[in-house]
């Protein structure tokens, strides 16, 4: 296993043009504590849209950016939950069927690339932890968020399916709470912690996706919180669509609060609560 | 007058051809919307815009992009340094030759005082432009050949475009070897220089000087010459030539080229190789000259126009102005492959066999749409799949190297044809920019992904029906997807995925609204219907949040069942399978 310390930094396709605020946040954060980052230009999808038309186009996409951060030594960072587990679902695949992984690698090495399964992936929030240590994220606040009553809203593809991600308990995931504990932020305790945000069926079922936003902004209004804290983009994008009923909560990216915390400027990090 | 009348042709052609395909922006229209607007419209509004950014507040960002995206190809610089340098060496050595040889009359010999071409450091600067081409040549095919890129696809006119400069370069080449190595440009100069030309001695003296030492190649004299001779010679060199003639050898790739004529040199004065040469030369340059408005050359045009357009962009664009700019645009790419190559979702031609996935190469589909080419109904499928399988990261317009809002092309016509064309993949995360932008609506006015999802009931709608499902065969031997080891197998129908499963809470009545229940997706997994799962809502509601396949007490990886069931439903929407 490629364990290096230095990371390469994936940028989410959707969240670049979208939600420029959320890729700025982090690299705000990984500017602040110091990491080792190293732009990787060629990183392509992370092939999770692409699941859901073509399971090869899938693959492909994904073990490519695995090759890509092998050949530079890289531990690849995400800081979107859908890139996160479609890499590391395509990693966990390929390294159990020896005929896909074959049949894929040929298709890379007309480009030069190998995927040999050493290749690390990781969320943002595991290096935060582990390499960053809690202790020492928190010695770096500036600006606590004392007392902001936060919804945490975990994410499916950072938790499940546990034997492919195994990063937190699929059901009672406790990093994201960590992480924001260190902002002296309150995690709200409700049910929906590690529920689905119904981004994946926008296109498919929108008024399925509506019901599950709304709901879930409901609870978040019932429970007195001052915004849903989230983890992902999707679920930002989805849980945070401008909408009719009122009142609604805002939402916000862990990667914003902690970029704020750590003393940007809010305007950098586009942060919509009013504290 | 050969020159001459050649000259004026391929000027001609020149001209009417930039006239031709100038005009093309402002007839042809790439989307119905354009169709709208009339020529007149488009020129007063474009002639408006050009006016209104030169005397505006662009002008400053326009020069700084005419220095550093037009003259050092600045964009080139920052995404690849091999396609820079290759490009830097053609463009700078063609352009010099262009100023200095081409232009000798007009431009270097008023500007330059004491310009004689055969003289230092013209004579080597001539060769080394030369080379500068030559080795951008090299770069570029090699690119071409050699190094491994998937997604470069090499289309005639690029071949026409190398071969063309290869010709005109090679025989540049050849053409300066063989008056080095010629007997009667000796003869010439001599008459035209010196007032030895009827005194055979001396001639005899200097030509065996410049064999010796300009590399002339005589029929009539061969080395060793005696001393005498050679100093004679060397007087006379002195005196006629050279105040006007360095040295053949600083021309080190025309004189090695020079001996390479011996077999033609050593018998003849060499006249009709010379002119043969002259003639293979001159006539490259006319074609190629004559070929620019209609091949990858045309960018010599375009591209300034392209990067100038993009730096100058201000909020508000008339859409005259954009329809204009976007026929432009089309004719502004080479096909140079930068946007395929950094594509996100490239890779994905080596599964789905469609050209128009890549971004360069849908640019070729679009020119075809924009000058009224009817495509047939294969390849506007075809257009409209390139154009769904893209994730509007906008990279491609962020590497193109000559500014082309690639992903306004692509959202604009993309919108104008899923207005009467349903494309399934449209039924998955692919629509996502689509849906936030809340634009892309169907001749119904309705979003183009409801369109497919009605396509989809359409197709497999009759598949619930019981009495069909009662009356079908299990259909075990269906290979669905290898990858899933057949976990499905191994379910005993606890349904403990169906409770797991959030999507159910919403409905009063599942079973009714959403069709199949998960565990009955896997059930008709193992009996081979995929059809029954297609026509089932629960499966397009399905939010791969993994509750089921956490849960399942046997291990069968459920989500990605229904994924593979998702992808079977749209593969057979495409291929009139699986029904």
């Amino acid at each position: 296993m490629n364990d290096s310390k230095r990371y390469a930094l994936f940028r989410c396709c959707t969240s670049a043009p979208h939600m420029p605020e959320y890729e700025q946040a982090t690299d705000i954060i990984l500017e602040k504590l110091g990491l080792d980052v190293v732009q990787i230009n060629e990183f392509g999808c992370c092939g999770y849209p692409l699941r859901n038309v073509d399971q090869a186009s899938w693959l492909l996409a994904s073990a490519r950016n695995l090759a890509l951060a092998e050949a530079r030594g890289c531990t690849l960072i995400t800081v979107c939950n859908c890139c996160y587990g479609t890499l590391k679902h395509c990693a966990w695949l390929l390294s159990r069927d020896q005929a896909l992984h074959g049949q894929i690698n040929r298709a890379l090495r007309k480009e030069g690339l190998d995927f040999t399964g050493k290749a690390r992936i990781r969320h943002l929030f595991e290096v935060l932890e582990q390499d960053v240590g809690i202790e020492h994220l928190r010695s770096r606040i500036v600006s606590p968020v004392k007392d902001l009553k936060l919804a945490l809203h975990y994410g499916c593809r950072m938790l499940r399916p546990s034997k492919v991600l195994a990063m937190d308990s699929p059901d009672n995931p406790v990093l994201l709470d960590r992480l924001v504990e260190t902002l002296d932020a309150v995690s709200l305790d409700w049910d929906k912690k590690s529920d689905c945000c119904g981004a994946q069926i926008m296109s498919t079922d929108e008024g399925l996706s509506e019901a599950l936003v709304k709901e879930k902004q409901s609870r978040a209004v019932d429970l007195g919180a001052d915004a849903i804290c989230v983890a992902c983009p999707f679920c930002q994008l989805s849980l945070g669509r401008p909408r009719q009923e009122k009142p609604t909560r805002p939402v916000i990216a862990y990667p914003q609060l902690l970029a704020y915390c750590l003393g940007a400027d809010v305007k950098r990090v586009g942060f919509t609560v009013n504290l | 007058m050969f020159f001459t009348i050649g000259l004026y042709i391929s000027l001609t052609i020149l001209v009417v051809g930039l006239i031709y395909k100038v005009s093309g922006w402002f007839r042809h229209s790439l989307t119905s919307a354009d169709k709208e607007l009339g020529t007149g419209a488009r020129l007063s509004s474009t002639l408006r815009a050009v006016g209104g950014a030169v005397l505006g507040v662009n002008l400053a960002s326009m020069i700084k992009a005419f220095f550093l995206d037009v003259l050092l190809l600045r964009r080139s610089f920052k995404e690849d340094l091999y396609r820079w340098g290759m490009h830097m060496l053609i463009f700078w050595g063609f352009i010099l030759l262009v100023f200095m040889h081409a232009f000798e009359s007009q431009i270097s010999e008023p500007l330059l005082p004491d310009y004689i071409s055969t003289l230092n450091p013209y004579l080597f600067l001539r060769e080394f432009f030369g080379l500068m081409v030559a080795a951008g040549v090299v770069m570029a095919l090699y690119r071409r050949l050699r190094m491994p890129r998937p997604r470069l696809r090499t289309r005639s006119m690029d071949v026409a475009a190398i071969i063309i400069v290869c010709v005109i370069i090679l025989s540049g080449f050849l053409l300066k070897g063989s008056k080095i190595a010629s007997q009667s440009e000796f003869m010439r100069m001599v008459q035209d220089y010196s007032h030895i030309y009827y005194y055979e001695e001396e001639v005899e003296a200097l030509e065996s000087y410049w064999v010796q030492n300009y590399g002339l190649i005589s029929p009539d004299l061969e080395p060793p010459f005696p001393k005498e001779l050679l100093a004679e010679g060397q007087e006379l060199n002195d005196l006629f030539c050279v105040t006007c003639h360095s040295q053949s050898q600083w021309a080190a790739v025309s004189y090695a080229s020079s001996k390479l004529t011996h077999p033609v040199t050593s018998r003849s004065d060499g006249e009709s190789l010379v002119s043969f040469f002259w003639y293979l030369h001159v006539l490259a340059v006319f074609a190629g000259l004559a070929w620019i408005p209609f091949g990858k050359m045309f960018h010599l045009v375009t591209s300034p126009l392209s990067l100038l357009t993009s730096s100058a962009r201000g909020k508000k664009t008339d859409p005259e102005v954009s329809a204009v700019r976007r026929n432009m645009e089309l004719d502004a790419c080479t096909q140079c492959g930068a946007c395929s190559e950094r594509c996100s979702v490239g890779v994905a031609v080596e599964s789905i066999p469609n050209n128009n996935i890549l971004p360069s190469e849908k640019i070729l589909a679009l020119r075809a749409v924009s000058s009224g080419h009817s495509l047939s109904s294969r390849d506007q499928k075809a257009l409209a799949e390139g154009l769904v399988v893209c994730t509007n990261c906008r990279r491609c317009k962020d590497v193109c190297p000559v500014g082309i809002d690639l992903q306004d092309l692509w959202t604009t016509v993309r919108e104008d044809m899923l207005r009467n064309l349903v494309e399934p993949y449209s039924l998955s995360q692919l629509s996502l920019d689509s849906i936030l932008r809340d634009q892309l609506r169907t001749r119904k006015d309705e979003p183009f992904w409801i369109a497919a999802g009605n396509m989809v009931k359409d197709y497999y709608g009759d598949a619930a029906s019981r009495e069909i499902v009662l009356s079908k065969k299990a259909n075990t031997d269906q290979e669905l997807v290898r990858s899933l080891e057949n976990t499905f197998r191994y379910c005993f129908k606890c349904k403990t995925c169906s409770s797991a499963c959030p999507v159910p809470d919403y409905f009063e009545n599942p079973v009714d609204s959403l069709g199949l229940l998960p565990h009955q997706i896997i059930h008709a997994t193992i009996l081979g219907h995929s059809d029954l799962a297609a026509s089932s809502r629960m499966l397009w509601a399905c939010l791969g949040c993994y509750q089921c396949q956490e849960q399942c007490p046997q291990g069968v990886r459920v989500t990605d069942v229904l994924y593979a069931q998702k992808q079977a439903a749209l593969s057979g929407l495409k291929t009139g399978e699986n029904k």
